[in-house]
């Protein structure tokens, strides 16, 4: 396994631009849990997600000789997941909706690991992250969008404004009132009487909230 | 406070506990992320390791689980015949390994690796050099099964090429033109996935626990691989039971 024979690199990424496969391998590793999350959250499914991910990974790999290290590897990475999230939602959009009836079969492995990792994280934890993802895939697309593109894959304004085709403006608030909703939605899960979710004016959130969540 | 202030999110936060929650994917499926980051390392060192020529009777056996087509590349394969759309070039990473690899010797090369290929070689494969006769075998098996309710698959997804050429079934029925198809990556095999469907919809890679050994048998053994391609992995699956070394999947997104 990559996390039992790390090595010491000084710097893994540039030992990775020139050649080491072992540096790659490692900062591949180490960058694929926030590049999964950032494609969950997009995504709301983790097959499609890991999907997801693994795409954005070969084109993190294709990509890499170009990397400048003007922005840490880490930030690229999540922008090269959002993009990729992006375009899968975009072609998901345009799919027809096909007759298909699907048989998932045996449950998939990650259905164990999710009942593992709720006992060893505990069951509030679990909860908090399952609220969490209802409450996000609730959200309008756009704020939604917005929102993890700041939060989770930690991009500047900028950058989400050039993912997402709009004005800088249009982002700030499209974050603002995204994060507002979210907050807001928890906090109404809470019971009214909760610890507030956010640091500011928390005000209602969308009426078409439903529940919903990651598949 | 103003509308300003309301569209102003450095005064709108989330708790950091909020935050932390929304980076967290937990659990995260330990078997995905060794197979993208293998197939990612694998799309970088690993290109030279299928740069065989097409005439080397590399085969690849597409079969659309639509029940209608059943296509065999094998053998002298005519690229000229191919549609340009399907057949595929070195990337510039496989020519480059391709030029290191000339430039150094084979035991440079592995070393070059960096153990990336000698860790898949790791992997168990029972029949490293499954004859294309296995594949056809699986292939008949599979063919020969009926389809169930949970495959059906629309009339108008059926792809192009199995419309132009009819289902037959059994082992002597024709073999359709569609050209060899070189996969590699993930990446690649989604990409011949909708080529074979005609669509440019999502082609969901199923590499659970079978794809991850089969990925690393096409890894290791060049293009010999079948393509399943499938709305039910379980299907997949099943026939994969019996040889899975060469089988890849797709199943179709729904």
């Amino acid at each position: 396994m990559v996390r039992r024979r790390l090595r010491s690199w000084d710097d893994p990424v540039r030992a990775a631009q020139a050649g080491d496969a072992a540096a790659l391998e490692h900062v591949l590793d180490s960058v694929y849990p926030r590049m999964f999350a950032v494609c969950l959250r997009m995504l709301h499914d983790r097959a499609e997600a890991a999907d997801c991910t693994q795409e954005a990974m070969i084109k993190v790999v294709r990509g890499l000789d170009g990397f400048d290290h003007r922005a840490a590897f880490s930030t690229w990475c999540h922008r090269v997941a959002a993009t990729t999230a992006l375009d899968a939602i975009r072609r998901r959009s345009r799919r027809p909706r096909a007759a298909i009836v699907r048989d998932d079969g045996p449950a998939p492995d990650w259905e164990d690991a999710r009942a593992a990792a709720e006992v060893t994280d505990g069951v509030e934890r679990a909860e908090v992250r399952d609220r969490l993802s209802a409450a996000l895939a609730a959200l309008p697309t756009d704020f939604a969008h917005a929102v993890v593109l700041r939060d989770v894959a930690e991009l500047d304004y900028a950058e989400i404004a050039d993912e997402l085709g709009v004005a800088v403006g249009t982002v700030k608030s499209r974050i603002a009132r995204g994060r507002r909703m979210l907050a807001a939605a928890l906090d109404a899960d809470d019971g009214q009487g909760g610890n507030p979710s956010a640091r500011g004016d928390v005000q209602t959130g969308p009426a078409d909230m439903a529940p919903g969540g990651e598949r | 406070m103003s509308d300003d202030l309301h569209d102003d999110p450095e005064q709108m936060r989330l708790d950091d506990d909020i935050v932390a929650a929304l980076r967290d994917p937990s659990p995260i499926d330990e078997v995905a992320r060794r197979r993208a980051v293998r197939a990612a390392v694998a799309t970088r060192y690993g290109g030279a390791r299928w740069m065989r020529p097409l005439s080397a009777a590399a085969a690849v056996v597409v079969v659309a689980l639509a029940g209608v087509v059943l296509v065999r590349g094998g053998g002298d394969v005519d690229m000229m015949s191919a549609p340009a759309a399907t057949t595929r070039t070195a990337t510039n990473s496989e020519r480059a390994v391709a030029d290191m690899a000339a430039e150094l010797g084979p035991e440079e090369e592995s070393a070059a690796d960096g153990g990336a290929a000698s860790e898949m070689a790791d992997v168990e494969l029972d029949d490293a050099d499954l004859p294309t006769d296995d594949a056809d075998a699986a292939t008949s098996a599979l063919m020969a099964d009926e389809q169930p309710a949970s495959t059906a698959v629309a009339a108008a997804e059926v792809p192009e090429a199995a419309a132009a050429e009819p289902a037959e079934s059994g082992d002597d029925a024709p073999m359709s033109v569609l050209p060899l198809i070189m996969i590699d990556t993930i990446e690649d095999l989604a990409a011949a996935g909708r080529m074979a469907l005609g669509t440019d919809d999502t082609v969901v890679t199923d590499c659970a626990a079978v794809g991850e050994r089969a990925i690393t048998f096409a890894i290791v053994n060049d293009v010999d691989a079948v393509l399943v391609i499938t709305a039910d992995a379980s299907m997949v699956r099943a026939v994969a039971a019996e040889s899975c070394d060469v089988i890849l999947s797709t199943s179709i997104a729904p």
